[in-house]
C-alpha cells in the first residue's frame, strides 16, 4: 500500500516564466512522511498539484494503493474529486463563509445507500472526532477570519482527516506560522499524521523543518531529483 | 381619484423580471465561467448585446420574435399562450431582456474574483461542481450577485423603449411609471408627472439604501 509517482511535464515559456521541465519519480510508503525539499520554482508544488489532479502531466503515472489516478499509457486521468488525495494548501484555503465545523464537515461525502440524516450524523461525528484530536472543538461556531493562523491550520487539517484521504499532501504547511508556533505544532502534527497512517508528502524549502518532520527526504532542483536512482529505487524495492 | 395602477404594474414587472434575471444570470454566468477561447468571446458578446443596443432596437427584435409569425410566438401559441404582446407579460419580457446583461456581467465578474485555491480545495475534498457552486461560489460571490440584482431591478424599473414597443401604453394594463411620466408630460399634466417622478426617485433611493445595508452587514 503506497503512493507511486512518476511525472513528466513540459511547460512552454511565456512572458512571466522560462521554459520548465518537470521529470520526477518517487514512491511513498504507507505511514511514511516523505520530505520534498527544494528552492522555490524547483517544481515541488507542481508535483503535488499533479498528484492531486490540479495540473495534468504529459506523461507518467500516479498510483495510490494500487489504484491508477493518472496513467498516460492507459489514458487514465481521474478528476480531483475522485482521487481521495488530501491537499493542505499554503493558504489553508478554508471556506470563509462557513463556520469551523462546517468547514471540517465539508469534505465528508454522502455514501451510497446512506440517508440524508445518516450522512449528516456521520459528518458531525467525524468532524467532532478530528476537531477534538486537534484541540479545536471550542472553535466550532467561529469563522475562519476570527481565528489565528495556527488555529486555521488545525481546522484545515481536521478538514483533511474528516475527508478520510488515502494520501496527504502538505504544501509548505508552516510557511504562514511564526517559529515558536511552528515548533509547538510540529511534533504534535507529526504524531497525528503517523497515527493516521497514510502516505504523506511534505513540501518545504527549509532543511531544518524537513529534517525534524520527515522519515525520508528527497531533494528537487530545476524539476529533477538531485540523486536520481538512489532514494527512489530503494523506495520502490521496499514496496514491491 | 389619482390612478395608482402604473406603480403596481411597474413594481410587478421589475420584481418578477429581477427574480428571473437573478437566477438566470447567475446560472448562465457559471456556465460561461468555464468557457474559453473564441467560443467564450462569441457567447459573451451575444449575452451583453442587449446592454449596448438601443432599447427600441431590442423592442423591435422582440416584436419580431414574439409576433404571431415569430418563432417564439408560434411556440407560445402551441402551449396556449396567444397574444402575449401588449399584455402585462410583455412588459416582463422586455424588462428581463434589458436587465439580463447587468446581472450576468456582475455575476461573472464576481465569480472571476474567487480564489482558485478555494475551488481546488473543494474539488480535492470530493465536492462535485454543483456542490461547489451552491456552497462555495454563490456565497463567495454574494455581494457581487446582490449588486447585480440591484442594478437589474433599477434598470427594469426605468425600462421605457423596449416596453413601449412590445407592451404599449395601455393605462391600467401595461402603462408603467416611466410611461405615465412621458405621457403626462407630453399632455401638459405636470402635476401627475411630478408625483410619478417623486415616487420613482423614492423607490430608487430605497433600493439603493437596502443594497448598501445588505452589503455592509455582510462585511461585518
Amino acid at each position: 500500500m503506497s503512493l507511486d509517482v512518476s511525472l513528466y511535464l513540459k511547460v512552454a515559456p511565456s512572458d512571466s516564466h522560462k521554459p520548465f521541465e518537470l521529470d520526477v519519480s518517487f514512491c511513498v510508503a504507507q505511514g511514511e512522511i516523505l520530505g520534498l525539499l527544494g528552492p522555490s520554482g524547483s517544481g515541488k508544488s507542481m508535483s503535488l498539484r499533479c498528484i492531486a489532479g490540479i495540473i495534468h502531466p504529459d506523461k507518467g503515472h500516479v498510483r495510490l494503493n494500487g489504484r491508477a489516478l493518472f496513467d498516460s499509457g492507459r489514458e487514465i486521468d481521474l478528476p480531483s474529486r475522485e482521487r481521495k488525495v488530501g491537499y493542505l494548501f499554503q493558504s489553508y484555503a478554508l471556506f470563509p463563509h462557513m463556520s469551523v465545523i462546517k468547514n471540517v464537515a465539508s469534505g465528508v461525502g454522502r455514501q451510497k445507500g446512506e440517508s440524508y440524516r445518516e450522512w449528516k450524523h456521520r459528518a458531525e461525528r467525524y468532524s467532532r472526532k478530528y476537531m477534538e484530536m486537534l484541540h479545536i472543538e471550542q472553535l466550532a461556531s467561529r469563522y475562519p477570519r476570527q481565528i489565528s493562523g495556527g488555529q486555521q491550520q488545525r481546522v484545515a487539517l481536521a478538514r483533511l482527516f474528516a475527508f478520510q484521504p488515502e494520501a496527504i499532501l502538505l504544501d509548505e504547511p508552516f510557511s504562514a506560522l511564526d517559529t515558536e508556533l511552528k515548533d509547538a505544532i510540529g511534533d504534535e502534527l507529526k504524531k497525528t499524521l503517523l497515527s493516521y497512517g497514510c502516505p504523506v508528502i511534505f513540501v518545504s524549502h527549509n532543511v531544518e523543518e524537513v529534517k525534524r518532520f520527515c522519515s525520508r527526504t528527497i531533494r528537487i532542483r530545476d524539476g529533477r531529483l538531485e540523486s536520481p536512482g538512489d532514494e527512489t529505487r530503494k523506495g520502490l524495492t521496499v514496496t514491491q | 381619484m389619482f390612478d395608482l395602477s402604473p406603480l403596481y404594474i411597474s413594481l410587478r414587472a421589475a420584481t418578477l423580471s429581477s427574480a428571473i434575471v437573478f437566477v438566470l444570470g447567475t446560472v448562465v454566468a457559471r456556465l460561461c465561467y468555464t468557457m474559453q477561447g473564441r467560443k467564450a468571446t462569441i457567447v459573451d458578446t451575444i449575452l451583453t448585446l442587449p446592454l449596448v443596443l438601443p432599447p427600441t432596437v431590442l423592442g423591435f427584435f422582440l416584436l419580431v420574435l414574439f409576433g404571431k409569425n415569430g418563432p417564439f410566438g408560434i411556440l407560445l401559441a402551441k402551449i396556449g399562450q396567444r397574444g402575449i404582446l401588449f399584455s402585462w407579460k410583455a412588459s416582463i419580457i422586455a424588462a428581463t431582456v434589458v436587465s439580463f446583461p447587468l446581472m450576468y456581467r456582475s455575476a461573472l465578474g464576481a465569480f472571476r474574483q474567487i480564489d482558485q485555491e478555494l475551488l481546488w480545495a473543494g474539488r480535492t475534498l470530493g465536492m462535485s461542481e454543483w456542490k461547489l457552486f451552491v456552497h462555495v461560489m454563490v456565497p463567495e460571490a454574494w455581494p457581487g450577485l446582490i449588486a447585480g440584482l440591484a442594478l437589474s431591478f433599477s434598470r427594469s424599473l426605468g425600462e421605457f423603449g423596449a416596453t413601449l414597443m412590445i407592451a404599449g401604453n395601455i393605462p391600467g394594463k401595461t402603462q408603467t411609471i416611466p410611461m405615465a411620466i412621458y405621457f403626462a408630460t407630453a399632455g401638459g399634466d405636470m402635476q401627475t408627472a411630478w408625483i410619478w417622478v417623486g415616487i420613482i426617485v423614492a423607490i430608487s433611493c430605497v433600493s439603493l439604501a437596502l443594497t448598501t445595508h445588505f452589503d455592509s452587514r455582510r462585511k461585518g
